[in-house]
């Protein structure tokens, strides 16, 4: 059977983009976690600035040559940037929802 | 059947999509492996490793993640989205290499921004063609759509010779014109890749704007139905069954030639009109008879004047019973006495005349009661009843002495005194005071 048969038999649908804006809506953001959200942004920008920065050597016919004629974008710097501020905001969004959580059991406790 | 099986079979490798996967996944290994073999021959420090190497590789580690994942079954399930995520990645490869060119104009970096953006375009333009977003995003509308998929296929294809042929002119050293081909040749098979699942959808779906797979896939069909005539050799059957049939009804023709059904068929038709036609006279004449025999006994003026009576008695009999019904009225009579009752009643206030009448009868034996009770206890009639019972006691006492020592034990003389006294008083009430004991006699 072809490849394409298979995946198409047991493939699943894409979300539309209004049940995930939808979804988005729903979602109420604290401190904390708005705060997270900006400095990922501010670390892909900063990701993209620093690939920029540092580039490596170009196409991969001069990477032996010792001679760097062409610069390149350094891409995996960007990604190690990226993923980096990654771990480091999702430590601050789940702070952020951790203190969601327990202002919520603290309000029901006062009912 | 076997001629099918053996087309199955005859199908070439690149036209496979597992084939090119499985290739696709070994041309990465290749090229990571031999990528970092390469370094440690020439002597790159860690710095250079890490920086040239790792960013070479990269990209081809993403893309190993994405087609490692379609071999399993939770990559089959979510297969669009892992193309986004290729989508995703694409997308960012294509940014860097806009900004190499900007840091490094050249015709190397351009044909590798046009070939990274070419790449895009195509993958968005066929990954999400089957899926919601392709109509959300209005990709349906897209210019694009007027590429063609092998189109897009070739003008790529073009795109990365070109670029390997730079690069290999300018290389210096074997490990890098090694490794050029290699990253050519996976363009190639990964852009073969994208081509194959857009040919699946141009099989599945035939796009109306993509005029050109439309075209391929008619021609694929008229080739595939003109090779299943031939394998069948449906022609020679069709031919021999056209001269079968030719011959059975010539057959058949010189049958009903030879039956003179024609003439039989004339034949019948005659005698059927003309019994029809029989039946025809004999109905009129019938008729004919019938009408001369009610004229003749004036039936017909019978039949008029007895259901003129029969309607006149039935309607005046109708009008009689609905005239007394109307003229007697005694629904309306028996409401308008009611009516006249109650009207009476209302006018002369005898309810309220009989409510007073009540009141005074009550009013009036309650006086009477007491009138009685008042004389009763003036009068002294209960003492004077008492006095008289008692002298009415004392007498009749003197009368039984009396008769005692008159009658004595003679039971003739007690018989005569009581004829003489008890015959004159029988009044029931007296009976008890006049009871004489017979065993004292009478004087």
């Amino acid at each position: 059977m072809n490849m394409f048969d298979e995946i198409e038999k047991v493939k699943a649908e894409l979300p539309r983009a209004k049940t995930i804006g939808k979804e988005i809506k729903k979602v109420r953001l604290n401190f904390y976690q708005i705060f997270a959200l900006f400095t990922y942004f501010v670390v892909i920008v900063l990701g993209i600035i620093f690939g920029n920065l540092f580039p490596t050597c170009g196409t991969s016919s001069a990477l032996y040559s010792g001679v760097c004629v062409t610069t390149e974008f350094n891409f995996s710097l960007m990604l190690c940037i990226w993923f980096v501020g990654l771990i480091l905001c999702l430590f601050i969004f789940a702070i952020g929802h951790i203190i969601n959580l327990l202002e919520a059991i603290n309000r029901k406790l006062k009912k | 059947m076997k001629s099918k099986d053996k087309k199955k079979n005859e199908i070439e490798w690149f036209d496979n999509p597992n084939v090119v996967t499985n290739l696709i996944i070994l041309m990465i290994g290749l090229i990571v492996i031999l990528s970092q073999s390469f370094a440690v021959n020439n002597g790159l420090g860690v710095a250079e490793i890490l920086s040239g190497i790792l960013n070479h590789n990269i990209g081809y580690l993403l893309v190993f993640v994405y087609f490692v994942a379609l071999k399993i079954k939770v990559g089959k399930r979510y297969f669009d989205f892992l193309n986004i995520f290729l989508i995703v990645l694409y997308g960012l490869t294509t940014i860097t290499s806009l900004l190499t060119l900007l840091q490094s104009f050249g015709l190397g970096s351009l044909l590798g921004f046009g070939i990274d953006l070419m790449i895009l375009i195509y993958m968005i333009h066929t990954f999400l063609r089957s899926t919601i977003m392709w109509k959300s995003m209005g990709l349906n509308k897209s210019p694009f759509n007027e590429i063609n998929n092998s189109g897009y296929f070739y003008s790529i294809l073009v795109l990365s010779v070109t670029l390997l042929a730079v690069n290999l002119i300018s290389t210096t050293s074997l490990d890098g014109t090694i490794l050029t081909l290699m990253d050519a040749l996976y363009t190639i098979l990964f852009i073969r890749y994208i081509f194959l699942y857009g040919e699946y959808l141009d099989s599945k779906k035939i796009s109306i704007n993509n005029e050109g797979s439309f075209e391929q896939v008619t021609d694929k069909v008229k080739e595939e139905v003109n090779s299943f005539i031939e394998d069948n050799k449906l022609d020679e059957k069709f031919e021999d069954i056209s001269e079968k049939v030719n011959d059975f009804v010539e057959d058949v023709k010189e049958k009903i030639d030879k039956a003179d059904l024609d003439e039989k068929f004339d034949t019948a038709k005659k005698k059927v009109v003309d019994v029809a036609s029989d039946i025809k006279d004999k109905a009129i004449e019938i008729k004919d008879d019938v009408v001369e025999k009610i004229e003749e006994a004036k039936l017909d003026e019978k039949f008029e004047t007895a259901k003129g009576k029969v309607s006149g008695f039935v309607d005046d009999l109708g009008e009689d019973v609905k005239s007394f019904v109307k003229d007697a009225k005694v629904e309306e009579k028996i409401e308008n006495a009611k009516k006249k009752v109650n009207d009476f009643v209302a006018e002369n206030k005898l309810d309220e005349k009989f409510e007073k009448a009540k009141d005074k009868v009550t009013e009036i034996t309650n006086d009477v009661v007491e009138d009685v009770k008042t004389l009763v206890k003036e009068t002294k009639v209960e003492e004077k009843v008492e006095k008289a019972k008692k002298e009415v006691s004392k007498f009749v006492n003197e009368v039984k002495d009396d008769v005692n020592s008159l009658v004595g034990n003679d039971s003739k003389k007690e018989e005569k005194v009581k004829k003489k006294f008890f015959s004159r008083k029988k009044k029931p009430g007296k009976e008890k005071n006049s009871k004489v004991d017979p065993k004292k006699g009478s004087k």
